[in-house]
This record gives structure tokens, sequence and C-alpha cells, in this order.
């Protein structure tokens, strides 16, 4: 799970092609093929920032089956994402090329097994409680949540937040995807 | 040669006709971070057909400022009702999205009063910003379900304070 966090950390913060500058305002975006919920056709990771100034820029996170269909889609503030919150007075506007590289990392997401999440001990009273380093959420009761991590499906992990990261399984029951954990510090 | 075109005419008669893409948007002004603000509520949706579109509400200062922005999967929160090609359905949609409620934090329910998860801060918090008669605004995420966040002068931005299970015709 820590090789989860570092590596979103990692990804937002690589340096990346520098996209094409915009015309008008900030409008960029990236997309990233993952094999997430057909192991036979892949999904397609969008993320997207529009503003009329990359320092105003909203930022759009969305996953595509092959059929284009959607399966999950996230909104947020770039500075929210980046920073987690607004900046600092006398802070210098982002460039393109820099909303470009958080767009190219945010879409870059790893998938891995909700195996690798954390179990929750029978008698804990919620999963934080006994699971760590991070603090986790998750609105499915113990036994959902084991039975979930149990069937080692495919996890999609995305950013949500400067210091937080949600997963998403696809729900066995409704075929539909479904967040089984936030964490953060 | 006349025949050859009419049948190619004919062939292209046949070809499956691609729905329109269903990126669209509405948009209105309002007043939540001062009473005399102009805030801009964008309504947006997005997709290759409007049975495949994300929608995504933003609100933006006059300045173009993000303040609060929100996103779902149009089918999934609002219903498996919108046809590939029918952007009017979905224009009307968000015509009647942007029409959010507007009050105050002091009319979100007691803290006792909410149902388990509708909240993520805790109790001190949450009493502390409904006394403090900050302004609120409600929006539909869903059918049956809206968001409610509160405007935060001190930070300068908008912060989720509860989900609440609604009807329309109690919007």
């Amino acid at each position: 799970m820590f090789r989860t966090l570092a590596f979103i950390a990692i990804a937002l913060g690589a340096c990346a092609p520098a996209p094409a500058p915009s015309l008008e305002g900030c409008r960029l975006n990236a997309t990233h093929n993952v094999t997430w919920s057909n192991t036979s056709a892949q999904d397609v990771v969008t993320a997207r920032a529009d503003g009329p100034t990359c320092a105003q820029a909203v930022v759009n996170f969305t996953v595509r089956n092959a059929n284009g269909d959607p399966l999950w889609t996230f909104a947020s503030t770039y500075y929210d994402m980046t920073i987690g919150g607004a900046p600092p007075p006398n802070t210098s506007a982002p460039t393109d090329a820099e909303v470009g590289a958080f767009l190219n990392g945010w879409a870059n997401v790893e998938v891995t097994r909700s195996s690798d999440l954390p179990s929750w001990s029978e008698g804990a009273a919620s999963l934080s409680e006994s699971a760590s380093p991070f603090s986790y959420d998750t609105a499915f009761d113990r036994e959902a949540y084991e039975a979930l991590r149990a069937r080692a499906s495919p996890m999609l992990c995305f950013a949500a937040a400067a210091e937080a990261v949600r997963c998403l399984v696809i729900d066995p029951l409704s075929n539909a995807p479904t967040e089984i954990v936030a964490y953060g510090p | 040669m006349m025949r050859a075109l009419l049948f190619l005419l004919a062939l292209s008669a046949c070809a499956p006709a691609h729905p329109p893409r269903c990126d669209m948007s509405s948009e209105r002004t309002l007043a939540f971070s001062a009473p005399e603000a102009s805030d801009v509520l964008v309504a947006r949706a997005e997709g290759p057909s409007c049975d495949k579109a994300i929608v995504v509400l933003s609100l933006r200062s006059e300045e173009g400022y993000p303040l609060w922005t929100w996103a779902t999967t149009l089918s999934h929160a609002f219903g498996d009702v919108f046809a590939p090609g029918d952007r009017e359905a979905v224009q009307d949609f968000l015509n009647r999205w942007i029409e959010v409620d507007l009050s105050t934090t002091t009319q979100a329910p007691p803290f006792a009063m909410l149902e388990d998860g509708a909240t993520t801060l805790d109790q001190l918090t949450y009493d502390d910003i409904r006394a403090r008669d900050l302004p609120m605004l409600c929006h539909y995420s869903g059918t049956s379900a809206q968001v409610c966040v509160f405007w935060e002068p001190a930070a300068g931005g908008a912060g989720h304070l509860f989900d609440r299970a609604v009807t329309e015709n109690q919007e």
C-alpha cells in the first residue's frame, strides 16, 4: 500500500513532455490505457484541466471502458490536488508544462489487487484501527470489505487530493465500479 | 457510371449513423461567496454520446477562481434515461441542475440528525460551521440525493458539509 502512495506521489511529480500551449485559457488533457474492468479490453483514463488560466484550472479524472462507457469520474482543482488548497500569496501561476506534467502523472494510474489492501482485524471497530501507516476509510462493513479483499480483484487507485488516494474495484454483485477504500496520512 | 454512383449513395445511406457527441453546458450567476458576489455556476456534460456522458458542476468566482467542483457519471447518478443522441434531454438536465438551493448553514440539520457517513466533519467542527450562519449551497448528486457545501470566508473556499436524501419536489 505504501508503494501505491509512493508511486502516485512520484508519478504526479514526474517530468513529462510539455504539451502544446493552449490557445485559449488552460485546456489540457492526458490519457493512459489500463487493464482494469475487463482483462480483454483496456480502459482509458483521461485527466483534464480546464480554466481561464492554469492557476484557475478545474481538473477532472475520468475512466471509461473500451466502449466509451464512463466507469468513474472525479473533479477537483489544480491547487487542491497539488498543494492541498489555495496557494500562498505571490505564488507564480503554473505553466502549461507544469499542469501537463501533473495531468500525465495523474492519469498514469497503477492497477493492483484488492488483496494488497490491509486486513481489517476481527474485533477492530474500523479499518483504520487495525491498519497502518495511513488513515483508511471504507463504506463497507468488515465482512464485505474482507470479502472484496479476498477476491483479489483488479484495483485502480487514483489521487483524490494532495495527500489522499481512493481505490476502486468492480463490485461483483452490480458489475459496476465501487470505491473500496480511501486513505491518506 | 450513374448506377455505380447510386449504389454508393445507397450504401452510405445504410451506414449506421453515429450519435453526436454530448459536449454541452449551462450556466448561471449567483451570490454564494458574498452577498453581492457574481459567482458563476457551470454545469457541463462531456461524452462520446449522451448515454455515456459525465457531468461536472463548477462554481467559479467572478474572476474565474474555482470555488467548488463536483463530477459524476450521468447515467449512474441520474438514471439510465438518456438516449445516445438525446442532446435536448441532457441540456434540459443541465439547465435544471444549476438551479441549486442557496441558504445558510443554520438550515443544516443538527449533527445528531445526520445519516451515518453524511459528513466527514467531526461534531465540533460541524456544529461550529452551523452556528456561524455561513452561505450554504446544495446541489443534486443523484436522483434523490444532494451534496451541501458551505463557504468558508477565512479560507476563501467552499467545503463539503453534508449529504442528504431528498425528493425533487423538496427542492
